[in-house]
């Protein structure tokens, strides 16, 4: 147990080092060398096909050794291949990955298409800089544990097609030898893929303890729907009911709607979770077929209003979700408001909140009345304020309250009110009329501690004197600038 | 109030509770006897150790008790020893793995992890040979043996 202790602390290398000193240390190291293994083909070629007899020799005597297990434009699919006691699986096609996957170098991949449309994240207070991505409010917090602790990692790249391995990924008995992956894992799969979906969820059928599920870009298809929905085990024809059991942590990338509608996912999330992700880009969003997937549950049951006007009973759940992100790219409306707002409703221990694009007027006024009802524990919120996108009726700039004209801002802001927040993350897009700041100004809040902001154009320091003035609290007010339409960015051009 | 200790070799040393309790194992201990004048007996710590473990408790006195940060990779915390506690393990190496082992015994996870991590970097970056050295061990195996072990990780290192 005490060398364990020591042997954490030591690289491959050195554990490989420390077996050949003699034959009392080869005795007690050669299992730890075995503890981490990458298996990598610079040819492409199927891993075990090319590889000697020797090597395939060892590699089934020290199987039941190996904890966390890294694939490489590789192919494991050998029937009689097992590793009973993996944590950790890395499955990689991406030729960029092979460095960092040789010699033990295991954790999780940052997707590298993630939406960075922003050239300078800059910290508007010196003593305290703040890298952390305001766009994306609260990333910085994510709950890392279970990535390290026992993860299953499936990378694709999208130039794949070229059948670099990849049928052995799609086999269903390629991820056989994983049986054992413990009970923590990210699940991660390929992106513009959809073939490849066999072997993983044959393997999350293993893993019904499962704390974190990270799906990134996937197609988002009818197929996929009703495995996800399977899997949650909330359908009730499902056989594997109360099979997830643990799910804390989920993450899903969704693009190319495909006629289904990826909100509705939210009705059978597992009542473990405590944080979730979302991001649906999908160019031609559509929520047009919401009403297909409402169902009617009379067991528990709160009225709410479809899309359609037509009255349906929505279960209720109470969830003990603490962190709820979506991102939905070009939605112009909640078209599946009544689902989020349903949703909502059962998450009685938010803390920490990203929402879309602002919907329009009467839809926005909704939201945040549920807000305040039903989650009276937030305390970080992303909002995006993006005017240009979010009002569709009406003066753009101009909300008309129950009593008298008031800008849309200072109504959200006056919505907001009864709300404790400590950290608000704001996308004000290109509001050259500093609107957004103007209201703030105004709203002052006492537990405000944090102000992230993205806007389009230049920001400068003296724009947020009388904001450092108003909230006794803050300390810390960081902003992005997007490149995009910026008169900086279009003087470097 | 103080809390008798006695080592191996029937020495005795008083110190204060909350020093002793850096020791789960007395902090065990002094929780099930309840209040008591009676040494407590550490049969498997010699007076020299205690001296040490004692030394190192007495300094960390005030420290937060340690949460088991799973989120940390061991392999990038093994350098992150402070600069009191490095100082504190320039011991011989009989001494070091003494207190690694009075520091398992008496569950005091902070001085295991700066003992097991004080190990660790002597062995960090050395051949073979260089850890022979460093840990005055003979090299026992036969050529033959050798030349085994080094076909049999050839493929592994072809990376």
């Amino acid at each position: 147990m005490l060398l364990d202790s020591i042997v954490q602390h030591l690289s491959h290398e050195d554990i490989w080092n420390c077996a050949q000193v003699c034959s009392l240390w080869h005795e007690i190291f050669e299992p730890h060398q075995w503890r981490h293994l990458s298996l990598v083909r610079r040819d492409g070629s199927s891993l075990f096909k090319k590889h000697s007899e020797i090597e395939q020799t060892q590699i089934l005597q020290h199987a039941g050794m190996v904890r966390e297990l890294t694939v490489s434009l590789g192919y494991l699919g050998q029937d009689q291949l097992n590793f009973p006691k993996l944590e950790t699986l890395i499955f990689t096609l991406k030729k960029e990955e092979w460095k960092t996957s040789v010699g033990g170098a295991f954790g999780f991949v940052d997707d590298d298409d993630d939406d960075d449309n922003t050239d300078e994240d800059n910290s508007m207070d010196g003593s305290d800089i703040d890298d952390s991505t305001a766009y994306e409010a609260g990333d910085e917090n994510v709950d890392t544990a279970t990535l390290e602790n026992g993860s299953i990692e499936l990378l694709w790249s999208d130039d794949d097609d070229t059948g670099n391995g990849g049928e052995g990924i799609n086999s269903n008995h390629t991820l056989e030898g994983a049986g054992g992956v413990a009970n923590n894992g990210v699940i991660s799969t390929a992106r513009n893929k959809s073939r490849w979906l066999d072997g993983p969820w044959s393997l999350l059928d293993k893993t019904p303890g499962l704390l974190s599920l990270h799906l990134p870009l996937v197609k988002y298809t009818p197929d996929l729907q009703s495995r996800l929905f399977n899997y949650f085990g909330n359908i009730s024809s499902s056989i594997r009911t109360d099979e997830v059991r643990h799910l804390a942590h989920l993450t899903l990338e969704f693009f190319n709607n495909a006629g289904v509608d990826e909100i509705s996912i939210l009705r059978h999330l597992p009542e473990s979770l405590l944080s979730v992700e979302f991001r649906i880009l999908s160019p031609h969003y559509s929520f047009s077929n919401l009403s297909r997937t409402v169902r009617y549950n009379n067991h528990f049951a709160e009225v709410a209003r479809s899309t359609h006007g037509k009255k349906e009973l929505y279960p209720l759940r109470p969830l003990s979700l603490t962190r709820f992100h979506l991102f939905v790219d070009k939605l112009h409306d909640f078209g599946g408001r009544e689902i989020l707002l349903w949703f909502l409703r059962q998450c009685s221990q938010l803390k920490d909140l990203s929402l879309p694009t602002l919907p329009t007027k009467i839809d926005c006024e909704r939201l945040f009345q549920t807000l305040v009802r039903h989650c009276p524990k937030l305390e970080r919120l992303y909002l995006n304020m993006r005017m240009d996108k979010c009002i569709l009726h009406g003066p753009p700039l101009v909300y008309l309250g129950p009593d008298k004209a008031t800008t849309f801002e200072s109504r959200v802001f006056s919505l907001l009110a009864p709300l404790a927040i400590k950290r608000l993350s704001i996308d004000i897009g290109d509001d050259d009329q500093n609107v957004t700041l103007q209201t703030l100004e105004q709203w002052s809040r006492d537990s405000l501690e944090e102000l992230h902001l993205v806007r389009t154009g230049p920001m400068q320091e003296s724009e947020f004197a009388k904001i450092r003035s108003t909230y006794p609290k803050l300390h810390r007010i960081t902003y992005w600038k997007l490149s995009r339409d910026s008169t900086e960015q279009v003087n470097e051009d | 109030m103080p809390v008798t200790l006695t080592s191996l070799d029937n020495q005795e040393f008083k110190v204060d509770k909350e020093v002793a309790e850096r020791s789960i194992l007395i902090k065990n201990m002094i929780e099930d006897v309840g209040e008591s004048d009676a040494p407590i007996p550490l049969p498997n710590v010699s007076a020299a150790v205690l001296t040490k473990v004692i030394e190192y408790c007495e300094h960390h006195r005030n420290d937060p008790v340690q949460v088991q940060d799973e989120t940390d990779d061991p392999r990038k915390r093994s350098n992150d020893i402070e600069e009191w506690d490095m100082k504190f393990m320039q011991v011989d190496q009989e001494m070091l793995f003494e207190i690694i082992l009075a520091a398992n015994y008496l569950d005091i996870k902070p001085l295991l992890d700066v003992g097991c991590k004080t190990v660790a970097n002597i062995i960090k970056g050395k051949t073979p040979e260089e850890i022979r050295k460093a840990f005055n061990i003979v090299n026992d195996f036969t050529p033959e043996e050798e030349a085994q072990i080094k076909k049999e990780n050839e493929w592994a290192e072809d990376r």
